[in-house]
């Protein structure tokens, strides 16, 4: 913006101005801002009349009551101007601090809530659509089979690749059929399983659950005295309880061919592969695989659907819900294995 | 706190509304009676629907009571609030038709969870209701296959299913061209003076507001509380606050 130096009218000269786009009365807008925070006078007679009363028009007060401030029922202690406030590291982190205190309220009550209505379910009191609950298998079981057979089919095939360049140093390569199985049955399978789960069933979930949000679907629920929970998280639930286990059987399967593949094009046949899975492979190893699949199933369903219905009302706020709840299902998977890990090794359970 | 009217449907004691802690509609007080139309009116962002979400449980008061029929309602325990949500039937401003089922289905999922009747008497009600609201012919529908005003009129028979003593109507005209909305006011008087229920309607449609309206509630947004009671004609005529004269008679 020139300075203005000590005019107190400022005057247009238009000769020679043809046509004009939005950016001369945004221009004119700023200049007037500024006249008027200075005391200086924008005389706007010069301008063609169409700019002039496009001008006055953005100036122009609304004829409408003023909508107050609304009061602060539980004031906050103010520090200051609230422009400053607002830049303040120890504000900063203070509204930080208090949302994270919201977020993990609103996630415990909603861990509340799954657990009466799995309790209920369990007593067969639940109010709730189980015939939902097939369409709902459907969509998270048969329809990702072949994104898993691809993915856990190249798990295999790298973890079989990888023990066979170690243990043929050491002449070692029979351990390695022993060494695939047993990973993906015990690691890999459930794990590659509950990734894609996340990125394909947690994310649905959270932008199903999200979008009844902003249509008032659930508010619509609530009024009729159902529980969304019940009527809406439930089945979802139940879906993935169902078909988590299956799905880790299926990405065991498939790991495991994967490693034989590799593993008979590398100096040991599939007979001998075969022999040797099975004398390593036991039931229990299958068992804690299958086990974990249990609590990834909930804790994936979990994280969608709670996701999808902390959700905010607007599309954005449905977008970030599927995101969050595809990297909250993946972070909440790891940590859990890795507590199964330690489970496992300190009770020396499987 | 006042105690509510004895023969009031519905009474508000001292509400105040809030978000984030932070008020925005305080003091209300207001009675709703049985079989009356009653407006709840006002600008832009007054908190009309924020006052309708509190009426029917989706919010809580930041402090005062709603009562139904004598027995505090917004306090109530989970349980007793459920039953005494089942007395209400709520037309949303969307719709907020369950997209996943067909208009059938929508209607007839509240009498399958609290009635003991039979697929087939559910399946006759349901066709009845829909056909109240001209829907007939379209329960196999599902709500994205029809139109706007015939998803209000599918979302006002799915509010009707369990024969309500109360119906809350948040703008049912909103979105709606003249004629359709016309239709849709006729409606609202017609299941009134047919079916006796009170109906509670939040609307800034004039036109509406005159047609329908025995009694209006204007919340005004300069003084954060309720700026007039009464029937619209009255109030626009002879009301005190010249905001409410303002807004019942399209003036700047």
């Amino acid at each position: 913006m020139p300075s203005l130096a000590a005019a107190t009218v400022v005057r247009f000269d238009c000769t020679g101005l043809g046509r004009c786009d939005s950016s001369l009365p945004a221009f004119l807008l700023e200049l007037y801002r500024l006249c008027s925070a200075q005391g200086r006078t924008l005389d706007s007679e010069a301008l063609p009349d169409e700019v002039a009363s496009l001008l006055a028009l953005a100036v122009a007060r609304p004829k409408r009551a003023e909508v107050p401030a609304a009061t602060q029922l539980a004031p906050i202690a103010t520090l200051g101007e609230p422009g400053h406030v607002e830049d303040r590291v120890a504000y900063r982190v203070g509204v930080c601090v208090v949302s994270c205190g919201k977020s993990w309220n609103k996630a415990l009550d909603f861990i509340g809530q799954v657990v009466i209505a799995l309790g209920k379910f369990v007593c067969g009191r639940a109010r709730t659509r189980f015939g939902e609950c097939w369409q709902l298998i459907r969509a998270c079981g048969p329809d990702a089979l072949p994104i898993i057979s691809l993915v856990s089919f190249l798990t295999g095939i790298i973890l079989a690749y990888l023990g066979m360049l170690q243990m043929r140093q050491i002449g070692a390569t029979t351990f390695v059929p022993g060494f695939v199985s047993l990973t993906m049955m015990r690691e890999m399978g459930v794990l590659m399983a509950g990734v894609i789960l996340c990125g394909r069933t947690a994310t649905a979930y959270a932008a199903q659950l999200g979008n009844m949000q902003v249509t008032e679907e659930v508010a619509a629920f609530r009024v009729l005295g159902i529980s969304p929970v019940e009527y809406l998280v439930l089945p979802r639930i139940i879906a993935l309880l169902c078909v988590m286990p299956l799905l880790t059987l299926y990405a065991n399967f498939f790991g495991v061919i994967g490693g034989v593949v590799v593993i008979s094009n590398m100096g040991v046949s599939v007979e001998q592969c075969y022999d040797l899975i099975v004398r390593t492979v036991t039931p229990h190893n299958l068992a804690s695989g299958l086990f974990k699949s249990v609590v990834f199933a909930l804790l994936i369903a979990w994280a969608g659907c709670f996701r999808g219905m902390v959700s905010g009302k607007s599309s954005q706020a449905v977008g970030n819900a599927a995101t969050s709840a595809a990297v909250l299902g993946i972070t909440l998977l790891v940590i859990a294995d890795a507590v199964f890990a330690v489970i496992y090794n300190v009770t020396n359970f499987f | 706190m006042p105690m509510p009217t004895a023969n009031a449907h519905i009474s508000v004691r001292d509400l105040t509304m809030a978000y984030d802690g932070r008020a925005i509609m305080e003091g209300l007080n207001f009675d709703i009676f049985r079989k009356e139309i009653f407006v709840i009116m006002g600008g832009s962002g007054c908190g009309k629907s924020t006052l309708l979400r509190h009426l029917i449980g989706l919010q809580q008061p930041a402090s005062g009571e709603i009562h139904l029929n004598g027995k505090n309602f917004s306090d109530a325990p989970g349980r007793m609030q459920e039953a005494m949500l089942r007395h209400f039937g709520v037309m949303f401003q969307s719709g907020a038709l369950w997209s996943s089922l067909t208009l059938a289905e929508n209607v007839a999922l509240p009498l399958r969870e609290y009635t003991r009747l039979g697929a087939a008497e559910i399946n006759e009600i349901v066709r009845y209701k829909l056909a109240l609201v001209g829907l007939a012919g379209f329960e196999d529908y599902y709500p994205a296959q029809i139109s706007g005003g015939m998803i209000k009129r599918a979302s006002l028979a799915r509010a009707m299913a369990l024969d309500p003593q109360v119906l809350f109507l948040d703008e049912p005209g909103a979105g709606l061209d003249p004629v359709t909305s016309r239709l849709l006011d006729d409606l609202i008087l017609q299941i009134r003076d047919s079916l006796g229920e009170t109906v509670v309607i939040v609307t800034h449609e004039l036109e509406s507001i005159y047609a329908i309206a025995d009694r209006a509630l204007f919340l005004d947004v300069a003084t954060r509380t309720a700026g007039a009671l009464g029937p619209p004609g009255e109030l626009r005529d002879h009301a005190g606050n010249p905001r409410v004269r303002q807004f019942l008679r399209r003036q700047i």
